[in-house]
């Protein structure tokens, strides 16, 4: 079988890193959290709490059950560097390397389609931050966390952290220690958040870990959708990321929150993302993992009061030499409460995928619902793909459902379309994309075009 | 540690076996490490002495078997038996009972047999430990009927551990009824080139950890059927692992449990197929029905793939009783104690629905019944 690795010189935007103002040396203490958190100009509390972090991040151990993170050399990472001294508020003022960038990746496009203020992630910190006016005239905050720590100190204490504590696991932990970047957003009560908001952020220098942390309020009945989409360029030398994201959704709110992730093959991208949905509030995760050496992600909802919702719809693409770990955590707390969850994925080339889910319903929680379907296809035997579905039931009056299938594409499938006149990769493009169209449908236009594109060029190795 | 009448390979291969129950964990798969947390209770020590005269083990038709097997107890063989090299320990507590085997036998079916009379296992225990280790061998061209009874009493413990090789173009219909009132545990493994119908029910009382793997090698089959009722305290562990390790290879396997009272059952399903298993087929359903506020229900119902060429599926669902079909049976004029077991009842027979044996089928269904009157509602 022939075999094509995933060209991802079409997003190497590779930057030398002697442009980086501050740069620490390679290695973590308590010393290092230190100066991350004075350099930063951070308040006491937030200093504590990454100390505190780095003492739970220290006690962990690496964990076990899923992929194998054996060569994370924790040592070997740069857990802070700052690109350049100021922010900035307009295009144009940006260093033109960083804003060649992302002329390449279209941002200035989606800025003129009125997506939303644009974000943009460089290196570890908040670099480029417009928000509309009109995000500013209903009250919404969206900044980078940074930002927010300085001018809206007591909303960010009093929800930073509660939802992913310190403790909860290794990488968690070491994003509670280091973490630089990553959005805020504070929806108030009853406001429905107009546009997408979004932020492109990307990793760039060798061996720099990326810790961002996001936060996202919705208060009572307030409504948001929230993209994050995710270019790397190439390098040789393992690099890590790991993120932390918060979202809270209260009383009759709506979350969503969409993923589009394209890592360079280097990448370990190992991310905490949990929700609490409370009274008859509704989180939505939707979730593309392509890329990566090893993706450990399994973006969970709480559903902590009755009447909360929960949809998680996620996609995974292993390719050459990369194993996504992925899934899906519903943890029922409350009565009536209802999730459903759809995985699909696709390995080939010796790629491998797992499902790793979790329902979980609580004593209590009466008249639950919960469904998960799974589907996996394979596209050659030296791909792998695993299914763990976790079903942990403490309570009588719930329904709970599970379903997965596995299998290759079928030679009928092909024959049919290929008797129409398509090539054997046409056929198999429409029906890979076919298989994935409900998580397409989702996605914004501009999201969808470039995510049907990437599909199709990881796609271009799987004729044999 | 045993009586000194054992050869010195056996003596020497409970040492190896104790060793390896030091080294291995209660679990062979980390991602189910999680789910342990009774398991120690069946640990035991070593068994100093024969407590006393084991009862009968193997019940079988003298006339209808004869000159067809051939019945060594392992203590008589000079050497060890080439079947030990082909199955490796998985967990500690297998290696823990084939350390400490009481009584041990290898029975060898000949080739083109075909008998519908069942050869009978029966391990019961009325006090004390009852360990045991059985081999089975059966040829080529063959059809056999086994059945495998546990019954432990209260305070009683019983440990098997069931070896199984099938060679090719034969059937095999097995049936494993375990209605223990003590702790039990079960390790079954089969290797197989034939084709295996499983049927299992256990309505263990107390704790009860059971294992079926099986390793389908080429043009190979097996359909398990398992169902579970869950009463009182009664805790399960059950795990059953399907390797499909050559081509052509298909398992269908299904599970229905009925949890009542404060019980609890953790079912690990496992279908594994590897590389060389092109052209393999897999099902694996899962379906609990949960009558108590108090009881407990945990499944992994996981699939891992290594081919493409392969179709797997797997569904799983909990429930609690539909409301209803209960007020429907009750408008019939049945009280709801009745109503609900009739139900239940209804959910727990239809696993055992593409059984083919009327001998296993009628041992199965009063079974579910004689247990069903235990259930308080």
């Amino acid at each position: 079988m022939e075999k094509i690795e995933f060209d991802y010189s079409k997003y190497d935007f590779k930057n030398s890193t002697a442009k980086y103002k501050i740069l620490f040396n390679e290695g973590l203490s308590e010393e290092v959290v230190r100066r991350i958190s004075k350099l930063k100009g951070e308040p006491e509390w937030m200093t504590e709490f990454r100390t505190n972090a780095y003492k739970f991040f220290v006690k962990r151990p690496v964990p076990e059950w899923g992929a194998d993170l054996s060569k994370i050399n924790f040592e070997n990472i740069t857990y802070f560097a700052r690109a350049t001294d100021k922010k900035t508020n307009n295009w144009e003022d940006l260093p033109e390397d960083i804003r060649d960038t992302y002329d390449k990746l279209g941002i200035p496009e989606a800025e003129k389609k009125s997506l939303s203020g644009v974000e943009v992630m460089y290196e570890s910190e908040v670099v480029y931050n417009s928000i509309k006016k009109e995000l500013e005239e209903i009250g919404v905050i969206f900044c980078d966390t940074d930002t927010a720590i300085k001018q809206y100190p007591e909303l960010v204490r009093k929800y930073f952290g509660k939802v992913v504590s310190p403790n909860d696991n290794k990488f968690a932990a070491l994003n509670s220690a280091v973490w630089s970047g990553g959005s805020f957003i504070y929806v108030p009560k009853g406001v429905k958040v107009p546009m997408p908001l979004q932020a492109y952020f990307r990793i760039n220098a060798a061996n720099m870990g990326q810790f961002e942390r996001t936060l996202i309020i919705a208060d009572e009945g307030a409504d948001v959708t929230y993209i994050e989409g995710c270019t790397a360029p190439v390098y040789s030398k393992d690099s890590l990321h790991a993120a932390v994201v918060e979202v809270i959704a209260h009383k009759n709110a709506h979350v969503k929150y969409i993923t589009v992730q394209n890592w360079s093959s280097d990448v370990y991208n190992l991310v905490t993302k949990r929700a609490f949905a409370y009274e008859n509030a509704f989180v939505e995760w939707i979730d593309a993992n392509m890329g990566s050496k090893v993706t450990e992600k399994y973006p969970s909802v709480y559903l902590m009061e009755p009447g909360a919702k929960s949809n998680v719809l996620s996609v995974a693409l292993a390719n050459k030499g990369q194993h996504q770990d992925t899934g899906t955590k519903a943890v029922h707390l409350a009565p009536n409460t209802s999730s459903v969850i759809r995985s699909k994925s696709i390995c080939l080339n010796g790629g491998r995928t797992t499902y790793r889910g979790l329902v979980k319903v609580k004593k209590g929680a009466t008249d639950v619902k919960s469904s998960t379907r799974c589907d996996a296809l394979i596209f050659d035997d030296f791909s792998r793909t695993d299914t763990y579905p976790y079903m942990e039931i403490d309570e009588e009056e719930s329904t709970i459902s599970h379903e997965a299938s596995v299998g290759k594409i079928g030679d009928e499938q092909l024959f049919y379309l290929e008797s129409r006149g398509l090539s054997e990769l046409e056929a198999i493009n429409m029906i890979v994309l076919g298989f994935i169209a409900e998580f397409v449908d989702e996605l914004p236009i501009e999201f969808a075009v470039e995510f049907n594109r990437l599909i199709k060029i990881n796609m271009e190795g799987a004729v044999g | 540690m045993k009586s000194k009448s054992e050869p010195d390979w056996l003596l020497e291969y409970r040492k190896e076996e104790k060793e390896a129950a030091n080294k291995l964990n209660l679990e062979d798969r980390k991602i189910f490490l999680k789910y342990v947390e009774r398991e120690s209770e069946l640990y035991f020590d070593e068994i100093l002495e024969k407590n006393k005269e084991l009862d009968n083990l193997l019940y079988y038709d003298k006339e209808t078997f004869k000159d067809k097997l051939d019945i060594k107890n392992i203590k008589d063989l000079e050497k060890k038996p080439e079947q030990f090299y082909k199955f490796k320990d998985l967990d500690k507590i297998e290696a823990l009972i084939n350390s400490n085997f009481e009584e041990g036998f290898v029975i060898t079916f000949k080739d083109g047999i075909d008998i519908t009379k069942p050869f009978i296992i029966k391990q019961s225990a009325d006090s004390g430990k009852k360990i045991t280790k059985i081999i089975l061998v059966i040829g080529k061209n063959s059809k056999l009927y086994i059945d495998d009874e546990v019954d432990s009493s209260k305070n009683a413990y019983s440990g098997q551990n069931l070896y199984i090789v099938l060679e090719e173009d034969s059937e095999l219909n097995f049936m494993l009824l375990d209605k223990s009132k003590g702790r039990s545990i079960t390790n079954i493994r089969l290797i197989t080139k034939g084709r295996v119908n499983f049927l299992s029910l256990l309505t263990n009382e107390n704790m009860g950890r059971n294992r079926l793997w099986v390793n389908l090698l080429e043009h190979s089959e097996v359909n398990i059927q398992q169902g579970l009722i869950g009463s009182n305290e009664s805790y399960f562990d059950v795990e059953s692992e399907i390797i499909h390790s050559e081509k052509n290879t298909n398992s269908n396997l299904n599970y229905k449990a009925v949890l009542d009272n404060s019980s609890k059952a953790v079912y690990k399903g496992v279908i594994r197929q590897e590389k060389q298993a092109a052209n393999s087929y897999a099902y694996l359903s899962e379906h609990s029905l949960i009558l108590d506020k108090n009881a407990k229900s945990i499944s992994v119902p996981s699939l891992e793939i290594e081919t493409n060429e392969l179709k797997a599926y797997h569904s799983a669902s909990s429930q609690p009783l539909d409301k209803e079909v209960l007020f429907y049976a009750m408008s019939r004029g049945l009280d709801k104690n009745a109503a609900v077991k009739m139900i239940a009842e209804g959910f727990i027979e239809s696993v055992f629905n593409k059984a083919e044996n009327a001998t296993f089928i009628d041992t199965l269904k009063n079974s579910i019944e004689s247990k069903m009157e235990y259930l308080s509602n």
